[in-house]
């Protein structure tokens, strides 16, 4: 009679021991603490953007061969993108509709090369590339400035006074 | 031989100490939270990664956003660093557990009253919303920086694996638990809360 007492009891300790076991495993796996966020961090080092445009119309613009900039009072961007690379990522700012930039400043080095390969950098429209050219050599403001198939590595810096970005989107791969 | 030896022993619970030991823990828990919710402590929070922040609209100041990477994440994210205003906010996350899928949804800001926060360090894996700068916009290829004094963006989504702030206010807060099939709120409370 003893001896089946304490069996009677040993096995109900272990059918209530595996029931909290169970019970435990659940609540375990529900409440798992998810992964904790961490700061990140900023990636050093330069980073040369690249404006791409289906087209640009700008106004007032001033091409400077010599001081390696283009300058407009405003302009409208059509198709424009803006990507940049880093640490094994590439970032893209796109907008999706028309930009519209207010009095901007561009700097970079490639437009010391303007002369020999505009083509690289993007398709003069109007006026016609051989006046471009000229304006470009004595930095004669452009009325009308209409641009094509734009693709420019600014490695050093692009200023506005303001600028209108619908449907802008970032995204990083 | 002992007669304890041969026959074990069976202890029992006492039910009302066990009674009186949760509801003290509950009362205690109840009691944290309406503090925090309250803004008298503070809480430090860690969000399940990464979630999704949409806002009607975002207005931003001391705007700059730079190319940078969080860890544990395969892609890249920009860190944008703001003091701003959003209007309409929501956080969501659909968390995966052996219970089921379930939306977790924290909105704030509704009305005249926008969410205010300051010192807002962001890595977001993708930004999208009519965007403008109306005091200008300047990028700087040595460092690889865009920066702005004012951002304005409507329709603000953003894909944000890590989000901080010295200090943020939840006006109207309300928080919500659904399975992933179902639309239908869950519990919801109205707050205003300071915390990172």
């Amino acid at each position: 009679m003893r001896f089946r007492n304490a069996r009677h009891l040993r096995n109900k300790r272990a059918t209530r021991a595996t029931g909290l076991t169970a019970v435990a495993a659940a609540c375990a796996m529900t409440l798992m603490p998810a992964s904790v966020p961490r700061a990140g961090t900023i990636l050093p080092g330069r980073v040369p953007f690249t404006l791409r445009a289906s087209e640009i119309v700008a106004q007032n613009a001033v091409i400077s061969i010599l001081g390696e900039s283009m300058s407009f009072s405003s302009a409208t961007i059509q198709g424009m993108t803006l990507t940049y690379s880093a640490g094994g990522h590439t970032y893209t700012i796109a907008v999706n509709g028309t930009a519209s930039a207010g009095q901007t400043v561009i700097k970079t080095s490639l437009f010391s090369t303007l002369k020999d390969d505009i083509g690289s950098l993007f398709h003069v429209q109007s006026p016609s590339v051989a006046t471009v050219l000229a304006d470009a050599l004595i930095q004669k403001p452009i009325p009308t400035l209409v641009l094509t198939d734009v693709n420019l590595t600014i490695d050093t810096s692009m200023s506005t006074q303001a600028i209108q970005m619908p449907g802008m989107q970032m995204s990083t791969s | 031989m002992y007669p304890e030896m041969a026959m074990p022993v069976e202890g029992r619970t006492n039910w009302k100490v066990f009674a009186g030991v949760l509801a003290g823990g509950v009362a205690g828990i109840g009691a944290l939270t309406g503090m925090v919710m309250n803004g008298v402590v503070s809480a430090a929070v860690n969000l399940p990664i990464p979630f999704t922040v949409q806002a009607s609209s975002i207005n931003g100041t001391g705007f700059s956003l730079a190319p940078g990477q969080v860890p544990n994440q395969q892609q890249g994210a920009a860190q944008i660093v703001m003091n701003g205003t959003l209007q309409n906010m929501t956080i969501t996350k659909q968390v995966n557990t052996p219970l089921g899928t379930f939306n977790i949804n924290i909105s704030a800001g509704k009305g005249s009253t926008p969410v205010q926060a300051t010192g807002m360090t962001v890595y977001a894996s993708s930004l999208g919303g009519d965007t403008s700068f109306p005091q200008g916009l300047s990028m700087d290829a040595s460092t690889g920086t865009l920066s702005g004094s004012n951002l304005q963006m409507n329709n603000a989504n953003l894909q944000v694996p890590y989000l901080s702030t010295q200090s943020i206010t939840l006006p109207g807060m309300s928080l919500s638990i659904t399975p992933a099939s179902s639309n239908s709120s869950g519990s919801s409370g109205t707050s205003t809360s300071n915390g990172t």
